[in-house]
């Protein structure tokens, strides 16, 4: 089996005037379908920059990164890859009920009636009256597991979770990490997650890598970013 | 110093709906940390704010505290100004947001000392960096003249604690104070606060989720769900043998532990289920659950609020 | 009914009130705008307002300047308001380049002496009114545009933007369904208060008897108050009248803009805890 995603040697380095910071040093690493990969490491190490690398919402200075066969040279939108993220009450328009905003996306994606979000919502443990309120009136727990139900409106074959549950009480991020295991059989999609959390990256990753001052590492060697 | 509270409720008036965010709050802190533990929205920073008479005025607050024997009054207006502060401080949730960005850190301790006033000025510079020192700064010039954004995360949490001490209060109240921190800066805050316990603020108040915080630096812990207080007693006996079915439930849903969600979703604070908060969700809901709201019952030390015990 | 409502509803009464005024002022007005009294009539019966030099009725020719004013108002503020959301959009989105040069333009348009121009050109062209809308639609607009750019870049930091990225809606979706509803309190805002400023603008040309001739302005009839002996014959509510009726337009456009901003902050307050 091919893997899904390959990535090789990736760069990625801010442009701050005449300086150029340097976030993303040679990182090379493989995923495979279906498969959880965790990237550990602490704040600042730049693993969210990686996430929004993969995601296309920053462009890699250098190195080649592949997906599905096909090689990822221009921004997101990438076709089969979708994020999640850390901020729940950010990850929608304020403005909007959620149902109006669900829609959308079920619209974009060939959805003409309301089954798709009616099932993910079930799958998610979610009352179908969550769509009627505005996202200042719902919890993080339930704003991220719409965020997952947005995503997978998509059918990713990758989806990205950044810190998804840092943001969290261990009892919500304890349904929802459940929630994403089902999930992962059912629409056979791969997770990268990353997180600062060592017992929830055992729990929940088939393996991790950790990440520290913009490289990965197979171990852990005790040091500060 | 001998800090306990009673019979404690918040009641916020937002439009037409009222929302009881804390009832029937009551345990006492006796030269110990106690550890107040819950979910988001179930009312321990209400309870925190409370106690600091920093509630907003469209809060209605029932009950009293008693410090070394005073009794404070709770409710708006009649909270006893020379308690905050001095008395107890407060260890606010976000530092960063916490503190004034157009003041040094040197000058939020100065400040803090003098409660305003004008004092002199080299007298207070010199304790100024002997707090800083003393709290576990390299370099206490350096950080005396720095803004509170040139530091890093874990830094601003050690200026604020030194902030929220600097006037050797007799308790402290920490809001979360390691949340949104990663594990080594986490790690870091911890020790920082058991060092704080060692030497100078006996008593705390510790607003949290985090529970190997709680389990590292506190005595005793109190669970909240929906307002209330379902639990408390001993850390350490509670960790190991929890009896309230939510302490169980919560506690086990930790990834070190049985990482079992717990069934259900909790309940917002404007439709809290009748009878006990958590039946809906309960293993073990019996007939006298759905309508009656338990009392908390005592025994050898522990508190639990459950019908079923 | 709390203050933060007073705000709106006292202010959406007076800017109807003088729009209405405008409307229907053909209809209302106790007499026509050219039809003639005896001059220098105080204040009575017939003519509450009295009778100015030309023995028009005071009160009658307050309800038709409101036009000029409803129209200079809203029509330059619209034209203003629309350039200025446009300019911030785009270089609040899409940053870089775009927002470089589209700050330079604003720079220098900023820096352009505002009245003087509109003088100028107002001298040169013959101050219509359509001249005087689209000047000042073409000049105020800097002010918008600096206020909407940066609210602009703040969401496009926001969570939800990325995700509409990475779901593949296109920029212009984006900009229209996505940041638009969340800047309209602000725009709204920001309306208000350019027409309050080209209200002013137009009552300033009028007063220097620059403005369009053929329309009765409140301006005008503070410059003919003056100039035509208003003073002289003590005849106040001639003086005044005018001028409290500018005074009152604008507080109620202010009142408006105060509201919406109000609602704009509530709204960001609840995003940003």
């Amino acid at each position: 089996m091919p893997p899904l995603l390959t990535c090789r040697d990736l760069r990625f380095s801010y442009q701050n005037g005449k300086m150029a910071n340097l976030v993303l040093k040679d990182l090379s690493f493989e995923m495979a379908n279906n498969e959880i990969l965790g990237i550990m490491g602490p704040s600042g190490c730049g693993k969210s920059t990686l996430a929004k690398v993969v995601g296309g919402l920053l462009m890699q200075t250098g190195g080649t990164m592949e997906f599905m066969g096909s090689s990822l040279h221009s921004p997101a939108p990438r076709r089969g890859i979708q994020m999640v993220f850390q901020n729940p009450q950010a990850s929608f328009n304020p403005r909007r009920r959620l149902g109006a905003s669900l829609r959308r996306v079920a619209k974009l994606y060939g959805h003409s009636d309301d089954d798709e979000i009616m099932g993910l919502l079930k799958d998610l443990c979610m009352q179908e009256e969550v769509l009627e309120r505005l996202p200042s009136q719902l919890s993080g727990g339930q704003l991220q597991r719409l965020s997952v139900l947005r995503s997978l409106l998509a059918r990713p074959s990758l989806l990205i979770l950044d810190e998804p549950t840092s943001a969290l009480d261990i009892s919500t991020q304890a349904s929802i990490i459940k929630s994403l295991e089902a999930l992962r059989s059912t629409y056979d999609v791969a997770y990268l997650f990353i997180s600062h959390d060592k017992a929830l990256m055992e729990r929940f990753s088939d393996r991790y890598l950790y990440m520290r001052n913009g490289m990965l590492h197979d171990d852990d060697a005790i040091g500060t970013c | 110093m001998n800090c306990s509270v009673d019979a404690l409720s918040v009641t916020f008036s937002i439009g037409s709906a009222r929302v009881k965010a804390a009832s029937d709050v009551s345990f006492s802190i006796k030269d110990e940390a106690l550890a107040l533990v819950g979910e988001t929205g179930c009312g321990k920073s209400v309870v925190a704010h409370a106690m600091m008479g920093v509630l907003p005025s469209n809060a209605e607050v029932r009950g009293t505290m008693d410090l070394d024997g005073t009794r404070c009054e709770l409710s708006y207006g009649r909270y006893p100004r020379h308690v905050r502060g001095r008395s107890i401080s407060l260890l606010m949730q976000n530092p960063l947001l916490s503190m004034d960005p157009l003041m040094k850190v040197g000058d939020h301790i100065i400040e803090a000392l003098n409660r305003g006033q004008r004092g002199d000025t080299k007298k207070d510079r010199k304790v100024a960096l002997e707090e800083l020192a003393e709290i576990g700064f390299e370099d206490p010039k350096k950080i005396y003249s720095s803004y509170p954004h040139e530091l890093s995360g874990g830094m601003i949490q050690r200026a604020a604690l030194c902030v929220a001490t600097a006037q050797s209060p007799d308790m402290l109240i920490a809001d979360e104070p390691t949340k949104s921190l990663d594990a080594k800066t986490a790690q870091d805050t911890i020790a920082m606060l058991v060092n704080r316990k060692q030497h100078g603020i006996r008593s705390m108040l510790v607003i949290t989720h985090d529970l190997s915080l709680v389990e590292t630096l506190c005595e005793k812990v109190a669970v909240m769900y929906c307002g209330k207080i379902v639990e408390m007693g001993d850390v350490r006996d509670v960790f190991e043998d929890p009896h309230h079915p939510y302490t169980r439930d919560f506690l086990h849903s930790h990834p070190l532990k049985e990482f079992s969600a717990i069934p259900g979703m909790t309940p917002s604070m404007v439709d809290v289920p009748k009878g006990c908060a958590y039946h809906p969700r309960c293993r073990i809901a019996d007939m006298p659950c759905t309508t009656d709201s338990p009392q908390m019952k005592e025994r050898t030390g522990r508190h639990v609020r459950c019908h079923r015990y | 009914m709390n203050f933060r409502n007073y705000e709106l509803v006292i202010g959406l009464s007076l800017v109807l009130f003088f729009v209405s005024c405008a409307i229907l002022s053909p209809y209302i007005a106790p007499y026509g705008e050219n039809e003639r009294f005896e001059p220098y009539g105080h204040p009575s019966l017939s003519h509450p307002l009295g009778t100015n030099d030309i023995g028009n009725d005071i009160l009658s020719l307050l309800m038709y300047s409101c036009r000029v004013s409803v129209v200079v108002g809203f029509c330059a503020s619209a034209i203003a308001v629309g350039i200025g959301l446009v300019v911030g959009l785009l270089a609040g989105y899409f940053g870089g380049y775009v927002d470089e040069m589209l700050m330079c333009v604003t720079d220098t348009v900023m820096i352009l002496p505002k009245l003087p121009l509109i003088i100028l050109i107002g001298a040169y062209t013959g101050g219509s009114i359509r001249t005087i809308i689209i000047v000042i639609g073409l000049l105020w607009w800097t002010s918008t545009a600096r206020i909407i750019r940066p609210k602009v870049m703040q969401l496009r930091e926001m969570e939800y933007i990325s995700a509409s990225r990475m779901l593949g809606f296109g920029s212009r979706e984006v900009l229209l369904h996505e940041i638009l509803p969340n800047i309209l309190f602000i725009l709204v805002s920001k309306y208000m208060l350019t027409a309050a400023s080209a209200l002013i603008s137009e009552v300033s040309l009028s007063f220097l008897g620059l403005g369009d001739p053929s329309w009765s302005s409140w301006g005008l009839m503070i410059h003919m108050a003056f100039t035509r002996g208003g003073f002289v014959n003590r005849l106040w509510t001639w003086v005044l009248s005018p001028p409290i009726c500018i005074m009152l337009f604008i507080l109620g456009l202010m009142l408006l803009a105060r509201a919406f901003e109000r609602r704009e902050l509530s709204a960001m307050a609840e995003v940003m805890v």
